[in-house]
């Protein structure tokens, strides 16, 4: 049978773990969202408008987390992100003149950077109002954007199939979440670190969810063979959609070693003004007392493996960019034709990434993005669609029940269970079993216990953040991901103890409330063992 | 641990780094020696190790970093009022299995101080040991158990599950000194899969379309399969080369 056309099904996942300290002036682990907005919401969705602008037809699936979306909303962080920006433009424009003098070679790249921040600040400020969130409303409502959601808190769910109530929460209160800042419920869910266990289907189709993907073994090792290897969905016997990653287009782009974002001609992420440049000089741009961070201005290119970089060369990175994007759609058509004789139906590759990857980490990546996207518009044999187009064409799929996968190394959930990390479970599913007791015990309170009893929920659902444990096995903010993991536990445990002596710690809860914010909707009542057993049969 | 890309980086930074990592000298080596130090100092600590597979997975890349080293440990963040420690450990007996991967499970478990206090009751020596359970898929027939023999103060054990595609629970025993023994609590009941093509990768050996649809999008373009062991096994027992899309 003849193929018309591939389907190349970008799906993107922008989150960050729930991280927000307003009794500091300024805190270290707020920079991550703060990079992410600059270094790659704001460049993705100009680029995005662009293209929407030029009539560039383009069909992407991103998904927001709860957490993030909570925090891009947040006054709070919005003052503190215009204060992030302000203070780069100032960097900005001492580096003009710095480089000016002592280093006129990176020049250009000064100004690109300096520009880039003045126009993340007039998009900041004129555009989005602060809430960049509009921006990805915008861009779904001119049907180029199909916006999901991921669990509430990030959780890696497998770990938790032993409690329901704690399942249905995360994929419940991420719903809600969704429906409140858009209005609309998800039809896709984003499987945080692709971690799927058999039966998880089940709380998604609960919430009229449509698709999730899944870690490129999923299939492969299924019970049932699959037909079509990772180039078609499958349907769960519930009919809920799963996609999984194709791990060669992926690693395309993904790999540290293989990949395109390792090419010498782009930009070295490691080097950066923050550590090279004396203290005396960057001090008011870093963290206090004198601790050394990026900035965000890089200078150097990855050349090779050598200490001795060379500068950074615009027009070369960019003809990379240029070659890469060829390439990726050659490496698609390429395997495209390779499979006509394989398939019944035209090939779908999902391709699923963290949004992070490209801006941040990969400076280049926005381009790359840009330039497949305009190459597939003039392709005839690829186009960008979204798993919701796929699944609209009525193909035949197979039915077939994944196997327990993620995309962690080794492939399940060793990253999140490993020597340094897995002690947190028994804290955790406690902290769920007493949930489940109080909700159980109180229900439907009012008032006071009502607000003790949620911010006990609270509590717990930021307990399970997947951000935790990997922070964690990763040894990146390790102090950081411990304190915030104890915090929310000991913190639920004041609930605990307090209601089983029929009391209300005020000063906790107000407290609390004001540091822990997040779903404000949240109800406690979610975690009603009978309920929950009961639909799933736990 | 962050580890940097220690070839990519300058003097200033790797003396800095070095510093952090309060490596002796540091303040007078040159580049070279600094390099040499940090990759010491990084082997020693196990984090240069990870397989080639394994640095195409998406957890071995860098999230929420955004200095050279963790910062993090000077991290002073007040408590709430009235919060107190963890416990070590709960007071109830109650054992629970989780899910590592298809051949391994982690097994917590607590004695509630009572319990505990019972068994030692009168200078009876108890030991304490785990019995893994196999069951059929889904299924309560028992097919084999075997015993891991566990400290009286032990709270967790990673536990091997044999046999892909069974159920398995553990149970906390105790044996007195006269060798009487007893079930303190038993877990919940985990299902590992043995997918259709680890149990038969000889489909895939004889045709060789199917391979091709299956594995041409679980390598990369240089040849490295996704990390993902029973992938490797499968590959692994396909003892004929095959080409890949």
């Amino acid at each position: 049978m003849k193929m018309k056309s591939s389907s190349i099904g970008f799906i993107l996942n922008a989150h960050m773990p729930f991280v927000r300290h307003p009794e500091y002036p300024r805190f270290l682990e707020e920079d991550w969202l703060f990079e992410a907005i600059s270094e790659t919401y704001l460049p993705l969705l100009r680029m995005f408008r662009r293209l929407r602008d030029e009539e560039v037809p383009f069909r992407f699936t991103i998904s927001l987390s709860p957490t993030l979306c909570t925090m891009l909303a947040d006054p709070v962080l919005q003052g503190r992100f215009t204060d992030y920006l302000k203070l780069h433009e100032e960097l900005g424009e001492k580096e003009l003149e710095r480089c000016g003098i002592e280093n006129p070679t990176v020049l250009p790249l000064v100004n690109r950077y300096v520009e880039q921040i003045k126009t993340n600040l007039e998009d900041y400020f004129e555009l989005y109002e602060c809430n960049i969130l509009s921006g990805f409303l915008d861009l779904e409502q001119s049907g180029h954007l199909e916006l999901i959601t991921t669990a509430a808190t990030h959780a890696f769910l497998p770990l938790y199939s032993n409690y329901p109530s704690a399942v249905n929460a995360q994929i419940e209160l991420a719903v809600q979440s969704h429906v409140d800042f858009f209005k609309h419920r998800p039809r896709g869910f984003w499987l945080p670190e692709c971690g799927y266990y058999p039966g998880l289907e089940e709380y998604l189709k609960d919430e009229e969810i449509s698709f999730f993907q899944l870690g490129a073994q999923a299939l492969a090792l299924s019970e049932t063979p699959v037909k079509r290897g990772n180039y078609a969905p499958v349907s769960c016997p519930n009919g809920v959609y799963g996609f999984a990653r194709d791990f060669h287009l992926t690693s395309l782009v993904w790999s540290n070693i293989e990949g395109y974002p390792s090419d010498p001609a782009y930009r070295e992420f490691y080097r950066d003004i923050g550590y090279d440049l004396p203290i005396d000089y960057i001090r008011p741009y870093i963290h206090e007392p004198e601790v050394r961070v990026f900035t965000g201005f890089k200078y150097f290119a990855v050349t090779g493996k050598t200490d001795n970089k060379e500068y950074y060369n615009i027009e070369r990175a960019q003809q990379r960019v240029n070659e890469h994007a060829k390439n990726f759609l050659y490496e698609v058509e390429k395997k495209s034709g390779k499979l006509e004789n394989l398939l019944d139906h035209p090939p779908f590759f999902t391709l699923a990434f963290d949004a992070e990857l490209f801006g941040h980490w990969w400076y280049e990546g926005i381009d790359w993005l840009e330039q497949v996207i305009r190459l597939a518009a003039a392709s005839e044999k690829a186009s960008l669609r979204t798993p919701l187009d796929y699944i609209a064409k009525s193909y035949d799929v197979q039915t077939l029940t994944p196997s327990f996968s993620s995309w962690g190394e080794g492939g399940f959930a060793d990253v999140w269970t490993d020597g340094e990390n897995v002690w947190s479970y028994r804290h955790i599913h406690k902290a769920i079993e007493r949930m489940e007791e109080l909700a159980t015990r109180f229900p439907n309170q009012n008032s006071l216990k009502k607000r003790f009893l949620n911010q006990a929920a609270r509590e717990v659902m930021l307990s399970m953040a997947s951000d935790w444990p990997f922070i964690i096995h990763n040894g990146t903010s390790t102090g950081y991901a411990l304190k915030r993991l104890k915090d929310h536990l000991k913190n639920f445990n004041v609930v605990y103890e307090h209601m089983c002596k029929n009391a209300v710690n005020t000063e906790w809860l107000v407290k609390s409330e004001k540091r822990d914010n997040v779903f404000p909707d949240i109800d406690y009542n979610m975690f009603d063992v009978n309920s929950t057993r009961n639909r799933y049969n736990g | 641990m962050i580890i940097p890309n220690i070839e990519a980086l300058s003097l200033t930074e790797l003396r800095y780094i070095a510093i952090k990592h309060k490596i002796d000298g540091a303040g007078q080596m040159d580049q070279s020696q600094l390099k040499e130090a940090l990759y010491d100092y990084y082997e020693e600590f196990g984090e240069l190790s990870l397989s080639d597979s394994s640095q195409f997975s998406p957890s071995s890349q860098m999230r929420f970093v955004n200095s050279l080293i963790d910062e993090s440990d000077d991290l002073k963040i007040g408590d709430l009022p009235g919060v107190l420690d963890l416990p070590d450990i709960y007071s109830e007996t109650s054992i629970h299995l989780l899910l590592k991967n298809p051949f391994w499970a982690h097994a917590y478990w607590s004695v509630c101080p009572s319990d505990m206090a019972k068994l030692t009751e009168g200078g009876s020596i108890v030991s304490f040991f785990l019995r893994v359970t196999m069951c059929e898929k889904d299924d309560k027939e028992e097919i084999d158990s075997f015993d891991i023999g566990v400290g009286l103060h032990d709270v967790s054990w990673n536990v091997n599950l044999p046999i892909s595609g069974k159920t398995y629970y553990v149970s906390l025993h105790y044996e007195d000194n006269e060798g009487e023994s007893g079930i303190l609590c038993s877990s919940n009941r985990i299902t590992t899969n043995a997918g259709y093509y680890y149990r038969n990768p000889h489909v895939l050996k004889q045709d060789e379309k199917k391979f091709e649809l299956i594995f041409s999008s679980l390598i990369t373009k240089g040849g490295v399969l996704v990390d993902s062991s029973p992938v490797h096994e499968i590959a692994d027992n396909l003892d004929t080369k095959r080409g890949t899309v």
